[in-house]
């Protein structure tokens, strides 16, 4: 091991982009047929024998079709080295690649305990494809609401940036580029979840399981920890209209409310308030394909003139709209299989559908929704998604949720 | 000797004005006044073929020497007099006619059938008036109950004048087709009895729907009385429309009839299977809602729903090895 020779502090952007920029590289995943790059992406070297850590999402394009595609690695120098995929992790979209080097240098990687609100860190990476660059910001703690919590980062992270590392005054690595909700607004995944990847990866060298297989291994064990922490919670449940519903389910489910606005001028009919609890992250499996969420939604509705065949088609009308608000294709999942009823006490109509993911057997997307039937004056509407989870697991979820009375 | 003349026209329609009993030893033909038989055709000569007793008592047509002629009806030129039978077709110039002997035998005739009666009742202009006001009604009482903000009632007016024309196309078409035959219109019954099966089928099918919601969508038994219901409604639909049309019911009614009803069936079966070959991103399930007096259900308590949903999730799970080949 070499000791990397730049553990003195360097305290502006323009010392620690010198010292540090021959760790960085560009990602690139090239088309095979046309030799043209489909996507780009940053990474940063974590160890002498070139071992270089980026997100899942840039290289998922060669995860999910390696006969189509291929990696290099553009070193500052622009020297392209061609990497292969050593581990991932899809939940977190961490992956690490690795190209042939002896005694290179690289990035220390250091857990984000230290860190307080306010500290000055540096955001490193190839924006937009422009080169490579360093985008001083703010530590702002983790992400609240979260599941997967992220490091809220004040600072301008583009695309092209992505799997690039983020590093405190001393050159450790903090984090890694992931996202950014605009306006200088960035989401690092903390280097904590990196350390994790790369003890695994180093006490379980030998294994070779295939990338698809480690995918499913993953989002199943992560559909596990996720309704069981959700289960756990103690659901906080508060009146809509006649009926109690659930208000939270979890601190990482966050719910909205809306309630449909009277106009002094026309006369309204009917009113409609509602509630919706989701989960702001999904896991990025490809392009077209999201999945891990939680989501929950009701609707009170009351009637004020309807007559009861105008508020039956009210009700229908939301009772009709069921989807999954994860994106999915057809090469990703099936067709939905539903199961139609009559549930009592309260009287409801309820359909219950699933679609079964093609590549990861034994995971699901699944929609409930029903409706209340038996009232001319009001009605409830109720209607959870549950994407990415097991049978036995969505059926936990199913009946915790029609445990809850709603209707006194 | 006593003779039948039908001018036969252009076509090959029968109107009964243009038949004709003429007697006398002589019969003449031609464009003049003085004629037994005067066709205005203006390709027929004033004086232009008589019909004679040959020398075997026999009726036989002569040309006399008519400019452009007289034929038998396989267009051969008569060089000499014709010996007539009886239904035998000439032509004079261009014009076509036929000859009939009186003891010719004539088609039996036929019984006022059902639809003969129907279609009387529904020439009665008050029964056209009320199933127009009946099918507007409809159409109003269906726009009224899926209005949920305001009812705008110029907006409503202009639709249902809309509505009003749409429907009306249909049985003008008929009508028109009746017309093209030299028939009777019969506008009013085409126009009751097409307005009257709408609203058999819009009632029929808001059923089906009903039903449907009770039995879910994947009823098989549901599905089949749908089709069922609308090739009967079809074939009822097509087979009056050429009834009043002039097609008396017999082989070549009910080929026709059959002909478009398997038409209008396929056109509905390829749109239905064209929207079903598209990959669907949402669930698909009954979406009406009913008001809870015409709701009748049996319903289950939260474990039997439960434990029902494992049967979805074999369902998807089957559908993996299925789409993928």
């Amino acid at each position: 091991m070499v000791v990397p020779s730049a553990s003195l502090a360097a305290t502006n952007p323009q010392q620690l982009f010198s010292t540090y920029a021959d760790r960085l590289f560009q990602i690139r995943v090239i088309e095979k047929s046309s030799q043209r790059k489909s996507t780009i992406g940053s990474g940063f070297q974590i160890s002498a024998n070139g071992l270089v850590a980026t997100n899942y999402h840039v290289i998922s394009k060669y995860v999910q079709d390696p006969d189509r595609y291929f990696l290099q690695a553009i070193s500052s120098k622009d020297k392209i080295e061609s990497v292969t995929v050593e581990d991932i992790d899809v939940v977190h979209d961490l992956a690490l690649v690795r190209f042939k080097a002896k005694n290179r240098p690289f990035l220390k990687i250091r857990d984000t305990k230290s860190l307080r609100k306010g500290d000055p860190i540096y955001s490193m990476g190839n924006p937009l494809d422009l080169g490579t660059a360093v985008v001083p910001g703010t530590y702002n703690g983790f992400t609240k609401q979260s599941y997967y919590q992220l490091i809220h980062f004040t600072g301008a992270i583009n695309s092209g940036m992505s799997g690039g590392p983020v590093i405190n005054n001393k050159g450790e690595v903090i984090g890694v580029n992931v996202a950014t909700a605009g306006n200088q607004v960035g989401f690092l995944i903390t280097s904590d979840k990196l350390l994790n990847l790369l003890n695994k990866y180093r006490s379980n060298q030998n294994n070779k399981m295939d990338f698809q297989k480690r995918i499913h291994k993953q989002l199943v064990a992560n559909q596990k920890k996720l309704m069981g922490d959700t289960l756990v919670a103690k659901w906080k449940t508060v009146k809509l209209g006649d009926a109690s519903i659930v208000n939270e389910l979890a601190p990482f489910i966050p719910c909205w409310g809306d309630k449909s606005r009277k106009r002094k001028t026309k006369k309204e009919k009917y009113l409609v308030v509602s509630i919706q609890c989701r989960q702001k992250e999904q896991i990025y499996i490809n392009s077209g394909f999201r999945t891990g969420n939680i989501g929950v939604q009701y609707k009170w509705i009351e009637n004020i003139s309807l007559t009861p065949l105008q508020f039956s088609q009210l009700l229908g009308n939301s009772y009709s709209g069921a989807s999954m608000p994860n994106r999915a294709t057809e090469t990703d999942v099936t067709e939905f299989s539903c199961h139609e009823s009559f549930i009592k006490d309260p009287d409801e109509r309820a359909v219950f559908c699933t679609r079964a993911y093609r590549k990861y057997p034994g995971l699901y997307d699944v929609i409930y929704v029903s409706t209340s039937i038996n009232h001319n004056d009001k009605g409830l509407i109720r209607h959870f998604t549950l994407s990415g989870f097991e049978q036995n697991t969505a059926k936990r979820f199913l009946k915790r949720f029609l445990e809850i009375r709603e209707w006194n | 000797m006593e003779l039948i003349i039908e001018q036969a026209g252009r076509g090959s329609h029968r109107h009964a004005a243009d038949m004709q009993k003429v007697s006398g030893d002589k019969i003449t033909i031609g464009r003049a006044f003085d004629n037994d038989i005067i066709l205005t055709d203006p390709h027929v000569c004033p004086h232009h073929a008589v019909i004679e007793s040959g020398v075997d008592g026999r009726a036989q047509l002569h040309d006399l020497n008519s400019v452009n002629g007289s034929y038998d009806a396989n267009h051969a030129p008569l060089y000499q007099p014709h010996t007539i039978s009886s239904g035998d077709t000439y032509i004079i110039g261009r014009s076509r006619i036929r000859i009939y002997f009186p003891d010719h035998p004539v088609e039996e005739s036929i019984k006022v059938n059902p639809v003969e009666k129907l279609a009387k009742y529904a020439s009665i202009p008050t029964i056209a008036i009320s199933v127009l006001v009946l099918a507007v009604l409809l159409n109003l009482f269906i726009d009224y109950s899926s209005t949920l903000g305001e009812f705008k009632f110029g907006r409503i007016i202009i639709t249902n004048i809309g509505f009003l024309l749409a429907i009306t196309l249909w049985p003008v078409c008929w009508a028109m087709f009746a017309r093209f035959r030299k028939l009777e219109a019969k506008f009013i019954a085409q126009f009751t009895v097409s307005i009257t099966l709408l609203i058999i089928g819009t009632v029929f099918l808001s059923m089906i729907d009903w039903i449907e919601f009770h039995l879910g969508i994947n009823s098989t038994g549901l599905k089949l009385f749908y089709w069922l219901f609308t090739i009967l409604l079809l074939a009822c639909l097509f087979g009056i429309n050429l009834y009043l049309a002039g097609f008396q019911i017999n082989r070549k009614h009910f080929l026709y009839t059959a002909g478009l009803t398997l038409t209008a069936l396929s056109f509905n079966y390829t749109l239905i299977s064209i929207d079903s070959s598209d990959f669907k991103y949402s669930p698909v399930y009954h979406k009406k809602i009913y008001p809870p007096s015409v709701t009748l259900y049996s319903a289950h308590d939260i474990h039997s729903f439960i434990k029902a949903t494992d049967k979805t999730f074999e369902k998807s799970a089957k559908l993996i090895n299925k789409d993928s080949d």
